[in-house]
Parts: C-alpha cells; structure tokens; sequence
C-alpha cells in the first residue's frame, strides 16, 4: 500500500517518453532475437557443455545420456600427462608461429610488389591472390599430391635443382611432416596477408614519399622511414589475425595427415578432434578443448590489454 | 646500370610469386586431365602431352562415385546456411547499430570468442545437439555448425555497414508515416545491398569450404559434402590422383566463381578481419 502513491506518482509524468522508448527497445530487442538465440545455442551453450563433459569419463555413447557419474579431474591428470602432449605443444608452436612467419613474409612480399603497379598488376593480383579460394580440405589433397615421395613435384623440383640428393619423405617422416604441413598451410593462408597489408600500403599517403625524396632519401631509407611505421597498426592486427586463424586450422592436418605419422603433427586443436573422435575418449579431447580455450582467451586478452589505447581492432 | 637491373628484379620477382601461387593449381588441373598411369612417371612432365589429355577422370568421378550427390549437398548446405545467416544477421545488425549499451559490446565479445574457437572445440557438444535434435546425418546438422561462427560475423559486418547509414534517411521515412519496421525493410534493406552481398560471400565460402563438420555430423557416403567425399578418395589403397584432383577441381571452380563474381566484397570481408 505504501509504495502506490509513490507509483501513481511517477507514472504519468514519465508514460509518454518511456512508451515510445520502450517500444523501440522492444523492437530493437525483438529484431536481436534470432542473433541472440543463435550464439546461446551454438555458441555459449557448446562452450559450456564442453566444460562439462571435462569433468566426466564418459564414453561417446554416455553422452546422450544424463550424467551419473561423480565429477573428476582425470580428463584433465590424463591428457595433460600423456605422454604426445608436450610434443603436440611443440607441434602447435611450430604449426602457428612458423605457419603465420611464412604466410606473412610471402604475403608481406607479394603487397610491396603489387603496390608497385608493375604492367599486369590487376591479373597478377588475382592470380597472387586465388590459393585463398581454395578450401583449406581441398588444398592439403593438393599439397599430399605435390609432396609425395615417389613422384610429388616438389621433390622433383628439389632434385633438379640440386638441393637434395634424395627425395624427401615429407608426410611421411615424423620430423619432416610438421614442417611440411604447416609450410602446405602457409601456401593457402599468405593471400589473406597479401591483401591486409596492400590495403595498408595503399593508405600510406603518397605525398609522404614525395617528401622523403625531396630529402633525398634512398629506397631502403623510405622503407624504414615510411612503409614500416605505416603499416605498424595493420600489420599488428593482420599478425594476429593470422595466429588465431591457424591454431584454429584442423582441416589441413586432419586431410593430410590425419594427425601423423607417429601423431607427430597433431596440434593441440587437432588432438581435441583425434581423442574425442578417433581414441572415443570424448572427456579428454573435451579436456583439451577447454585447455585450447583457455591458450586462445588468454593470447587474446593479452592482446587487447597490449593495444588497449589503439582503436585499430 | 641500376636503373635497368631493379625493374627486371621486380619483374622477376612478382613473376615467381605468381607462380608459387598458380603452380598447385596448375598442377591440379593437369593431374585432372591425365591418365592415371601418366601420373606415375618419373620425371613428371612440367608441360603435359597434349594428345595424352582426357576427361576419363571426370567420366569416371561423375558416374563412378556418388560425386554429383555430393556438389548437390555442398550446394544445399551453402545455400541454407547462406540464407539463415542473412535472415538473422541483417536484422540483428540493424537492432545493434541503432541501440547503444552493453548489446553491441557484448557482441564484440561473442564475434571474438568464435573467431579464435577451433571448430574441434564445439564439436563434441554440437554432435551432442545434433544428435539429440534427430539431426545427425541431416544437411541441418552442418548448417548449424557453419551458423556457429557466421552469425557473429555476419552480424557484425551488417552493424557496420548500418553505423555508416544516417539515422536522417530513417527519419524522412517515418515522417512520411512509415513504421520503424517498414522503414527498415524498404529504406534501410536497398542500401544495404553491397554489405549484404558481403555476407553472401563470406558465408558461401565458408560453408562451402566446410571440412570439420560435414565430416563429423554426416555419416560419410552419399549424405556427406564435396570436400569430405574428395578426401575420401584418398583412403582407398590406390589412389587414384587424376580422380582426387578431378573432385578437387570441381569443388574449386565455384569459389573461384564467387571470386570472380565478388571479388570486391569479398577483398572488404577479408580487411574487416574474416578467413
């Protein structure tokens, strides 16, 4: 009773300005609806289930049932004792750093080539540029084919130059198959850099560059001088852009290797799949997934608070 | 001296870099159009014998494997998920760019969070979901995994496109007595058009480039899609490589299509940040 003079009060003085409001609120929230129903469901509810069954035994066939065991940390004592994890980290360290270094340094070359506007440059640009229409399953089919050790281009192409004396088993020798997948890789992911860093060349005001001429400032000079600082922010976001998007990568592994030989090019993105899928321990592979999880949200907040003054991302 | 060597460099060098590009596909189509016996030569032939080429490969794909069920699939699923995501983004990213709190943070949280989420992680629980719903085996199930990491980006590239359109254009709209609704639809949806076919691409692509989910929530056979049916081929104990690479061609030529087509949307899509 007390508090509905007070109600009665404040109602009509606000009702005209808060209806229309609200109703463009509600508007507003139900055209948000379908987004917002979307990721719970594919999105946030996934993350969370996968949480759960890290902390279950449970056999792929369990899952679809409810939960009666008792929660547990083996998952966790399990995947991480196994004796391929550190390996697997190595893997993913080589796969992601060294995957990203490659498509970066290609894609970096192939902007500064382009942006010179050589004759031919709009056909060079499409051609430099069509590995990224390759699916990542269709790519590695391709790429299994080019290193095959009996009759693969590449190692023929190696011989003929003289740069091996035999040929080289690259998918199929546990310390070459690594190297090989992630360079395979890097073949389909340097275009996404070509483009990134094209665009950042392009922004680099050209009068920039008259000047330093004016100064006198030779070729190498108004690269350092210029172009880096130009495309510092670009090349900050593209680089990390590319690291997510190859700890990401599973496809190229799984199609062209399937994880081996030895499990020697399992990443640990891949290992969730094989564990869960492959060896049907979907606990362990859900353990590794919230672990492969934990890396990325953290390398990503690490990145945000780096370039938390920055309005570039 | 210089001034002559540095251009001829350059030249050289965009010529390789072309080449490095173009040598796998190169090598792709020729495979396809050789015998399976020719494949196996050493050394392999650089340019090809022209009166060796044949389309036995592609005779024996499309007759011999279930290789038309599974462009139809892959067409399917693109198709499906392509209009989904258009369906929920456009509207949300409308809502978003127009509405200011916590909503449009939040989904800058959410876009991040699938970016860097490894399709492996959701996997188990979407195959949980799909399996619970009766969806496994079904197009659906794959639709739904595309969806996962569509939606946030679709959404956000449509709330930027929507930031850049003045609030004015809206305005004369609902002055002339149409609703909010109606002035998004006939305002606010033909300018949208360029980011739309943004989405189209970004979303067409991926799905059809899908691998991970078709592998996992279909069965195999002729339920699955092109890039899974391509990569089964390889399991058997003789590969048949003019076969594979004939698969791989097809499954190629409609994003190179798409490129073609969208080339220009698709080069913004990549600078705001999609894969």
């Amino acid at each position: 009773m007390a508090s509905l003079p007070a109600r009665s009060e404040a109602l009509p003085r606000r009702r005209p300005r808060l209806g229309r409001q609200a109703r463009t609120r509600l508007l507003l929230t139900a055209l948000m609806l379908p987004a917002i129903l979307c990721t719970a469901v594919l999105v946030a509810w996934p993350i969370a289930k996968l949480v759960q069954i890290s902390f279950y035994e449970l056999r792929l066939a369990e899952l679809m049932r409810p939960i009666t065991k008792p929660w547990t940390l083996a998952n966790y004592t399990a995947a991480t004792g196994h004796p391929g994890f550190v390996p697997s980290l190595a893997a993913t360290a080589v796969f992601v750093f060294a995957g990203t270094a490659a498509a970066l340094a290609i894609g970096l070359a192939t902007a500064l080539l382009l942006d010179l506007k050589l004759a031919g440059s709009t056909l060079f640009q499409a051609l430099v540029v069509s590995p990224w229409s390759v699916a990542p399953a269709i790519a590695s089919l391709i790429w299994m084919f080019l290193l095959n050790d009996q009759f693969g281009l590449v190692n023929y192409l190696l011989l003929a130059a003289g740069l091996v004396s035999a040929p080289v088993p690259f998918l199929t020798s546990p310390d070459v198959a690594i190297w090989a997948v992630t360079f395979a890789t890097a073949w389909k992911a340097y275009p996404f850099f070509t483009i990134m860093m094209l665009a950042a060349l392009q922004s680099i005001p050209h009068s920039q560059y008259e000047a330093a001429m004016m100064d006198g400032a030779g070729r190498i000079r108004r690269f350092t001088a210029i172009t880096l600082p130009g495309l510092r922010g670009f090349l900050r976001v593209t680089v990390f852009l590319g690291l997510l998007s190859q700890f990401r990568n599973v496809e190229s592994v799984l199609v062209m290797t399937g994880g081996g030989p030895a499990r020697s090019t399992e990443t640990l993105a891949v290992r969730v799949y094989t564990e869960t899928f492959q060896y049907l321990s979907p606990g362990r592979g859900a353990a590794l997934g919230v672990l492969t999880l934990v890396v990325a949200v953290a390398t990503t907040l690490a990145f945000l608070w780096a370039t938390r003054k920055r309005a570039d991302i | 001296m210089r001034r002559r060597l540095v251009p001829a460099l350059q030249a050289a060098a965009l010529l390789l870099a072309g080449l490095f590009a173009i040598l796998p596909l190169y090598w792709m189509a020729v495979t396809s159009f050789s015998r399976a016996n020719a494949v196996l030569t050493w050394p392999p032939r650089l340019l090809p014998d022209l009166d060796g080429l044949t389309l036995d490969a592609y005779v024996a794909v499309l007759t011999g494997t279930s290789a038309l069920r599974w462009l139809a699939n892959s067409t399917g699923i693109t198709v499906a998920s392509i209009l989904v995501a258009l369906a929920v983004s456009v509207p949300a990213g409308y809502a978003l760019s127009r509405s200011r709190g916590r909503e449009v943070q939040m989904l800058g949280a959410v876009l991040l969070i699938s970016k860097m989420l490894p399709a492996t992680v959701l996997l188990t629980p979407l195959y949980v979901l799909a399996r619970a719903a009766g969806l496994l085996d079904q197009p659906a199930a794959v639709v739904l995994g595309n969806l996962s990491f569509a939606v946030p980006l679709a959404t956000w590239m449509m709330k930027e496109h929507f930031d850049k359109v003045p609030v004015d254009l809206e305005e004369a709209a609902w002055i002339d007595g149409c609703s909010r609704l109606r002035g998004l639809w006939s305002v606010m949806l033909p300018q949208a058009r360029s980011a739309m076919a943004a989405v189209t691409a970004y979303v067409g692509v991926v799905s059809w480039n899908d691998f991970i989910f078709a592998r996992t929530l279909l069965t195999g056979g002729d339920s699955t899609t092109v890039t899974v049916g391509a990569a089964m081929m390889i399991g058997e104990y003789n590969i048949d490589w003019p076969r594979v690479m004939a698969l791989a061609l097809l499954a190629t030529l409609p994003v190179l299509g798409m490129f073609a087509l969208l080339h220009r949307q698709l080069m913004r899509g990549m600078s705001s940040g999609m894969h």
